[in-house]
């Protein structure tokens, strides 16, 4: 997959702002390039979505979704954005606190390219960017 | 006394009647005027009386002797008095005499005969009772008329064929029944043999019928056009009037609709998914179907006419027939045998199995048969026992779980309290030696640890709904509302707000302490999600319903998506962000475990920016869910 130059940035949508922290720690940590982008709520994915279609920024090379939102439905969001042609270049990931098997498949099934459980340290989130980015 | 008769018209001897006496011409011709007439009217009398006697030739003995008598007696008197006129000119008193003497003989001779024909004069009737018996009679008449013209019309008229025939079997007689019955014409059978409606068999049973005694049997008989169909014919002699046969009478019934009938009842029991069993008055079984008899495990017939008893099991078999008398004694109704007690029957390898019985008593020609309906509760019983050890296994890993959360909240509470506190003393003593990374780690640090352990105390009431909750009793929900009022009263003065009732709040049986947490909840709730520019306004409500009360709580806040209201009563469910509004997602999950726990019901409605309203029912009553 081609980044374009490292021109491409990393995204988050999450309600927790404590993940939204850590996350954006490691991708700064680690070997994975491009600009991070946290979005906490609907708020900020909605004005961020505008700018995409807008023209102002290129889609992301990477968006990490969470599932259970109070008022964003993760698997419908990556559903959503995976069938935009706008978002082609884009690779979804889950990235959720659920270690139910009915979520990962629901999430797979969406279009997502990874479901992820979220880690308990730094560095199994360096160690996650650094595969992507490898 | 010769002399006598040789001078019988002599009048020699006397003077004539005017000249013996004074006599006036008037005194004379009266005398004579009245006997002349008196000899007129005599002779004509025994004219009128053979006249009358010629006529009525009818009349009994001795009254027209008596008749003759009494003319000759009034012509004897006619001539007496021609005589008496005579005299004033010629006294023949000689033949006078004889005449006389005549005339007493002819008296004494009628009288003689007059007094013992007398009863018989008596007994001669009036023309007025003659009149009355000519009357009777007339009515009599009609009214045996009228009787046989009334048994005339209800041959005609039966839908049944009568037909009657002579001695030497001839038709004599048949009813528009029989033409209608059989298809004929009127005069097509008339003076034919009966072998023309039954071919081969009319004459012989004809003759059978005439010599017997009354026949009732049942037989197929044929149309003209040669269809078929069941009949019930009853074959009697016809006597004459001293006894003699004179024929024979045939009426012959179509009892196809019967036939049809009977078959139908057989269909239906035939058709029947239970077992159907049929028990005259001695409790012999006289009709069954083939479930019956796949349910006992007999062949076809099998147990037609045996005893009842030996569908019972050896065990209550004595006690049977008692049931039975009493269920017939008792005035037998449609009911369900045994209710309450578990039945059981035999089948023919004597194991035995459950039951389940319908009775039904119906009359069969002035005779109680009881007919049952049989259901085998075998397999009923079986799904039954599952479903009983699967309700008992889901309340044991129901029980369970509420202890696990319990248990399991309660115990977290602990480790949970380490990290808030210790978080806590290295925020208050450390906080001068810290970086501001190290003070944002700590930061998120006890953030999570808080909201975990309000998720956690919000788990531990959620669990203690079942688990603590009180026996239920008379809550005034006014006076709920009045304590959740006076504890939200802070939030309310700083709002501005108002909380309104609208109507009359019931008294209902409940926890008051989890009732009060839902009004609380919900007032709460109303309380928070409020809309920044106008001050909050809530307005609580309730209505009777039929079997409930409707309880409502509405606001005009920010509201929600009103699709996603199913989300909301789910635990640590939310539609607002964190951000925005403050909370766990425990509060609405409660109320509806409360209400889920009081036989009630929640649900709401909202739209974002207009409000919501929140709903919830109780139950008027309370007893099942207690």
């Amino acid at each position: 997959m081609s980044f374009s130059g490292g021109q491409r940035s990393v995204v988050m949508v999450d309600d927790n702002v404590g993940d939204l922290f850590i996350v954006g720690e490691a991708h700064r940590e680690s070997t994975l390039s491009g600009e991070w982008v946290a979005l906490n709520g609907s708020k900020d994915l909605k004005a961020y979505l505008g700018e995409v279609r807008g023209g102002v920024r290129d889609a992301p090379a990477l968006m990490l979704v969470d599932l259970n939102m109070p008022t964003i439905d993760g698997t419908s969001l990556v559903e959503d954005l995976a069938a935009d042609p706008l978002f082609s270049p884009t690779r979804f990931c889950v990235l959720t606190s659920s270690t139910d098997p009915r979520d990962r498949e629901r999430a797979l099934s969406s279009g997502a390219h990874r479901f992820c459980i979220k880690e308990d340290d730094l560095a199994g989130y360096i160690r996650f960017f650094n595969d992507f980015g490898g | 006394m010769g002399d006598y008769f040789s001078k019988l018209f002599d009048t020699s001897d006397f003077p004539a009647r005017w000249h013996c006496g004074d006599w006036s011409e008037f005194h004379g011709f009266l005398h004579i005027g009245s006997d002349l007439a008196i000899f007129g009217a005599y002779m004509g009398i025994p004219i009128a009386l053979i006249t009358f006697l010629w006529r009525r030739k009818d009349l009994p003995k001795p009254i027209p002797l008596i008749f003759w008598l009494f003319g000759a007696f009034i012509v004897v008197c006619g001539i007496t008095h021609l005589n008496e006129a005579i005299i004033f000119w010629h006294p023949i008193y000689r033949a006078a005499g004889l005449v006389k003497l005549a005339t007493a003989g002819v008296s004494w001779l009628t009288l003689a005969f007059m007094i013992p024909a007398l009863p018989h004069a008596l007994a001669l009737q009036t023309p007025r009772s003659l009149e009355r018996r000519v009357e009777e009679v007339t009515v009599a008449l009609r009214r045996e008329r009228d009787a046989s013209a009334h048994l005339a019309a209800i041959v005609e008229s039966s839908h049944d064929a009568i037909i009657s025939v002579d001695g030497d079997g001839a038709i004599v007689s048949w009813n528009p029944g029989a033409m209608r019955l059989f298809g004929y014409g009127a005069d097509d059978a008339l003076g034919q043999r009966l072998d023309l409606l039954m071919p081969g068999r009319g004459d012989k049973l004809m003759l059978a019928g005439s010599q017997g005694d009354v026949a009732e049997f049942e037989e197929v008989q044929r149309r003209s056009d040669g269809s078929s169909f069941p009949a019930a014919l009853t074959l009697s002699p016809l006597l004459g009037e001293s006894g003699e046969r004179r024929g024979a009478s045939l009426i012959i019934r179509d009892i196809t609709a019967t036939r049809n009938a009977e078959v139908l009842f057989q269909r239906a029991v035939e058709a029947s998914p239970s077992g159907m069993v049929a028990v005259d008055a001695e409790g012999a079984i006289v009709l069954l179907n083939s479930e019956a008899e796949r349910i006992f495990g007999y062949e076809h017939n099998e147990l037609l006419g045996e005893p009842i008893e030996t569908l019972v099991p050896e065990g209550s078999r004595a006690a049977h027939p008692g049931f039975r008398r009493d269920f017939v004694l008792r005035g037998a109704e449609r009911r369900v045998m045994g209710q309450g007690r578990e039945l059981t029957a035999r089948r023919k390898d004597g194991r035995t199995f459950p039951i389940e019985v319908g009775l039904n008593p119906i009359e069969v020609g002035g005779e109680q048969v009881i007919l049952s309906a049989i259901v085998d509760r075998t397999e009923m019983r079986r799904r039954q026992d599952a479903l009983e050890e699967k309700t008992a296994e889901l309340e044991r890993s129901n029980a369970d779980l509420e202890h696990f959360a319990y248990m399991a909240s309660h115990d977290l509470q602990e480790p949970l309290r380490m990290v808030v506190t210790f978080m806590g003393m290295l925020e208050g003593q450390y906080a001068n030696r810290l970086d501001d990374k190290a003070k944002t780690y700590i930061g998120f640090a006890s953030d999570g640890a808080k909201r975990m352990k309000q998720m956690v105390d919000g788990l531990l009431g959620y669990s203690r709904v079942d688990i603590r909750g009180r026996t239920f009793e008379w809550v005034s929900t006014r006076t709920l509302l009045e304590n959740v009022r006076a504890s939200l009263q802070l939030r309310i003065r700083e709002l501005n707000a108002t909380v309104q009732e609208t109507g009359d709040l019931p008294t209902v049986r409940g926890d008051a302490r989890q009732l009060e947490q839902v009004f609380q909840n919900l007032i709460a709730n109303a309380l928070k999600f409020c809309s920044s520019d106008v001050p909050p306004s809530i307005e609580i409500s309730c209505e009777e319903r039929a079997e409930h009360w409707l309880f409502s709580v509405s606001d005009h806040g920010v509201g929600f998506d009103g699709a996603q209201s199913g989300r909301l009563f789910q635990l640590f469910q939310r539609l607002h962000e964190r951000s925005e509004f403050a909370g766990n997602g425990i509060g609405l999950a409660l109320c509806k475990r409360i209400l889920v726990r009081h036989g009630g019901e929640i649900w709401a409605e909202a739209e974002v920016g207009v409000g919501a309203t929140f709903y919830f029912t109780l139950p008027k009553n309370l007893e099942a869910s207690e």
